[in-house]
């Protein structure tokens, strides 16, 4: 009853989007558009799923925004020094997992408040960033490969809207029916009665952690691709806050213990679509915060509003 | 510690007091003289702190009246009492943590000067000469969370006296302290008596009661059984008052003891901690259970956190099957097959948002990964046969352990342990807060597991039930072991005593309870 009733609300929010969006604006029904869409919400989708995880455990990952930055930038400049594409993808994605382990230790071993810890790091990263660059954006010429990471196509669909509905299923699978994925919600529901149970906390939210950073190293390569160059200053900045929206319109709590992949999922296609709503309507940049700001308080209210109207409102127990 | 020829400050008649489901206070009589120190003691839910909250303000009785000087006097609030110059430090002290000493000292009541303006240098000046009297010899403006415990309870007690202060109630004021801050504490008490204080002290323990207190009213089931001059009073006697005739049940029970000829499964010696723990040595055979009885501060918690390894000792071994065993946390502590029933089931031993087959689980994950996922049929089948076993009443495994009541609760976290297949069973207060009928089936529980061969350690506030269940009792008191006894030895008045901070055998080798109360 319980997951039903969940699949339908999400379903539902993205549902009714889909169609008041289509008739607002007609252009947004066309196939090209609709993979326009896809694309654009996969780079803070991918992120959102990994927020999700590091959420659910209790935490939260403010670092996401410029890992994305440091990893366009190392990106193109390894491609300018020449290294093989799967040394670039590798090394890159590397340095996002040492920024996810960081993240991980100063939460799990020195007992930082994640919000703290991953403020930090924000602040480094993009600094790191724009040191090894002076600065400056890296223009390069990608080879095919990692294009391909960007405007690539499989069966007609974009090749990033395939990563994230891939890492979605691979997120889901393992939060639903792996160990792991139980410990985490264990642990974000209460920390100390899973450590007395003997959960491996530590080692489980420096998982979560670096997992999230990983992800917002593989949504940094497509954007650089898509780009064709790093971009230390400017690429990411704020993404951590589209994601943490999209996890909160997904119904998961910031509290942690509680939310679901697919809600996480949904939340960043809400976003993708308004953001191309937006702009086929030829909104202001300014104005289209605000609209954004309304529709993630709207889509946060729906589960108090229905406490209020006494309707089980419940969205809290659904693990997976 | 003569009186003087005692005035009455506070004469207190008849008071009553019901709470739902309880009569806390039946027609209590309770004066208090200027001058003295009075102590108050009873066991856990005489009605002590009832009391003492009525006089305090904090609550109204439901019949009876107060007199004070000679005049009759209602309290409706505690500005009321204090008013009168009634003050109460409370176990649990209420300071704020972040606020300097000075700040507390005038909590909710600072001082202004003629022109409206904070009189900071002023009360600088009186809390400084204050508390150096009292020997606090740091800093006004440290913030409190920085101090000691010794030193917080100075500036509670600093904070009322700067108000009008003819009386200081204090419950279980020693309790947190150590050998030498009570010490320090007493000299402090003495010095306020002599300067005309009237002191009340809740307490359990008896050197406060010896030591300083020249009366003692015992409360036992919200009545008043008893008053005597500390002077003319024995430790013995001070028991017999406090337990009445209700102890003589619960010693029928004779077990076998055949566990004596078994190993030795858990062998505690002379662990210490930096803060409490002194020198703590017990053993426990394999098929025993070994109660833990003590007041809150007494260390029982900390001596099962050491064992789980959540704790580090600054000294002693702990052996198990004889080996020398010090676990780095809980999950080493499980994998040694030492497993613990956290003290605060809600908040440290279950996950109370999730289902009951998760909590069930929870400590023994490993045996139902499977290579591409959680074996659920296999962890589903097992929670419902341990919820069988145990007697649990639940709908579906699937809800929230959170709906199950008390006794249910604490079945789920007993489950975990015996999925996680532990030897060695560290129960803290399994049976707080959780009826009868729940409280027996633990009883059972856990002399059955023992029969099979485990080794329990079980921690109880309320005496009664270690006599029941335990096979022998150590006896604890601010983190000394004061007493160690047997089944066939168990004498409530000595574990009282020994609770209480009497060493060793007071009462003598083989205590007939009943002589004692006759």
């Amino acid at each position: 009853m319980k997951r039903l009733r969940f699949i339908d609300s999400n379903i539902l929010i993205l549902a009714s989007l889909f169609l008041i969006a289509g008739l607002v604006s007609p252009h947004f029904w066309t196939p090209e558009n609709l993979l326009n869409v896809a694309r654009a919400a996969s780079l803070i989708g991918i992120i959102a799923i990994g927020m999700n995880v590091v959420i659910i455990t209790g935490g939260i990952d403010l670092s996401v925004g410029s890992v994305v930055a440091l990893v366009g930038a190392l990106a193109a400049s390894f491609t300018i020094l020449g290294l093989p594409i799967y040394a670039t993808v590798f090394l890159t994605l590397a340095v996002a997992a040492l920024v996810g382990l960081v993240n991980g230790s100063m939460v799990a071993h020195l007992g930082f408040q994640p919000f703290v810890a991953t403020l930090v790091m924000m602040t480094i990263v993009r600094g790191v960033g724009l040191v090894y660059t002076d600065g400056q954006p890296i223009y390069v010429d990608y080879p095919p490969a990692i294009e391909f990471l960007s405007r690539g196509e499989l069966l007609g669909l974009p090749v990033p809207a395939i990563l994230f509905v891939l890492v979605t299923l691979v997120t889901w699978y393992v939060m639903r029916f792996r160990t792991i994925g139980r410990q985490m919600y264990t642990i974000g529901s209460n920390e100390r009665a899973a450590c007395l149970a003997g959960v491996p906390v530590r080692r489980t939210k420096l998982i979560a952690y670096v997992y999230c950073s990983v992800l917002a190293g593989l949504s940094g390569l497509i954007l650089t691709a898509r780009m064709g160059s790093g971009e230390p200053g400017q690429a990411g900045v704020l993404w951590e806050l589209d994601a943490i929206a999209a996890v909160v319109i997904g119904g998961t709590a910031l509290l942690g213990g509680r939310g679901s992949v697919w809600g996480a999922f949904v939340g960043a296609l809400v976003i993708g679509i308004l953001s191309n709503l937006f702009n086929l309507m030829g909104v202001d940049p300014e104005w289209q915060n605000v609209a954004k700001g309304a529709i993630i308080l709207l889509a946060v209210l729906v589960p108090v509003a229905r406490g209020w109207i006494g309707v089980n409102g419940d969205r809290g127990m659904r693990h997976g | 510690m003569e009186v003087q020829k005692p005035d009455v400050f506070i004469a207190m008649q008849g008071i009553s007091k019901a709470y739902p489901g309880v009569q806390a206070l039946s027609n209590v009589d309770f004066s208090i003289h200027s001058g003295e120190i009075l102590a108050l003691v009873g066991e856990n839910g005489a009605g002590k702190s009832t009391l003492m909250r009525i006089l305090a303000g904090a609550s109204r009785p439901d019949a009876g009246s107060i007199v004070a000087d000679g005049r009759e006097v209602t309290f409706d609030s505690t500005a009321a009492a204090h008013s009168l110059g009634i003050s109460t430090i409370y176990q649990e002290l209420m300071l704020i943590p972040d606020l300097s000493v000075l700040e507390n000292v005038y909590l909710g009541h600072l001082r202004e000067n003629r022109w409206g303006m904070l009189d900071w240098s002023g009360m600088r000046r009186d809390a400084g000469d204050l508390l150096s009297r009292l020997g606090y010899a740091g800093s006004l403006d440290t913030p409190v969370c920085e101090l000691s415990v010794a030193e917080q309870q100075l500036v509670e007690i600093a904070k009322a006296l700067t108000r009008k202060c003819r009386l200081l109630i204090m419950d279980e004021p020693t309790a947190p302290l150590n050998r030498e801050e009570v010490e320090h504490f007493f000299d402090i008490v003495r010095g306020l008596q002599a300067s005309g204080l009237s002191i009340v002290f809740i307490t359990h323990h008896l050197n406060e009661i010896f030591e300083i207190c020249h009366r003692v009213v015992v409360l036992r089931q919200g009545e008043r059984v008893g008053e005597a001059m500390v002077s003319e009073l024995s430790e013995s006697r001070l028991v017999e008052l406090m337990l009445g005739r209700t102890m003589a049940h619960g010693l029928q029970s004779k077990r076998s003891i055949a566990h004596l000829n078994a190993k030795i499964a858990l062998d505690v010696q002379a662990i210490s901690t930096p803060d409490l723990l002194k020198d703590v040595s017990f053993s426990v055979h394999k098929g025993e259970v070994v109660g833990l009885a003590g007041l809150m501060g007494s260390g029982r918690t900390e001596i099962l956190r050491v064992l789980y390894g959540v704790d580090k000792p600054s000294a002693g071994t702990i052996k198990i099957d004889g080996e020398p065993v010090m676990f780095s946390g809980p999950r080493e502590a499980l994998a040694g097959g030492v497993g613990l029933g956290p003290e605060d089931r809600k908040s440290e031993g279950l996950v109370l948002s999730m289902p009951i087959r998760f909590n069930a689980t929870l400590a023994s994950m490993d045996r139902y990964s499977g290579t591409f996922a959680i074996l659920k049929g296999k962890e589903a089948a097992r929670v419902k046969a341990l919820c069988e076993r145990l007697e649990v009443k639940y709908n579906s495994i699937e809800d929230s352990v959170g709906k199950l009541s008390g006794g249910n609760q604490q079945k789920i976290i007993l489950a975990r342990l015996l999925d996680a297949d532990v030897d060695i069973f560290l129960l803290d207060e399994p049976t707080r807060g959780i009826d009868i009928g729940a409280k027996e089936a633990i009883f059972e529980l856990v002399r059955e597991l023992a029969d099979k061969g485990a080794a329990v350690v079980f921690v109880s506030s309320v005496i009664e039930e270690l006599l029941r269940v335990c096979d022998s009792i150590v006896c604890l008191n601010l983190g000394r072991v004061t007493g160690v006894q047997q089944r066939e030895d168990f004498s409530m008045p000595q574990i009282m005593l020994n609770v209480m901070g009497s060493d060793s055998d007071t009462l003598g080798n083989s205590p007939d309870p009943a002589s004692l109360l006759a």
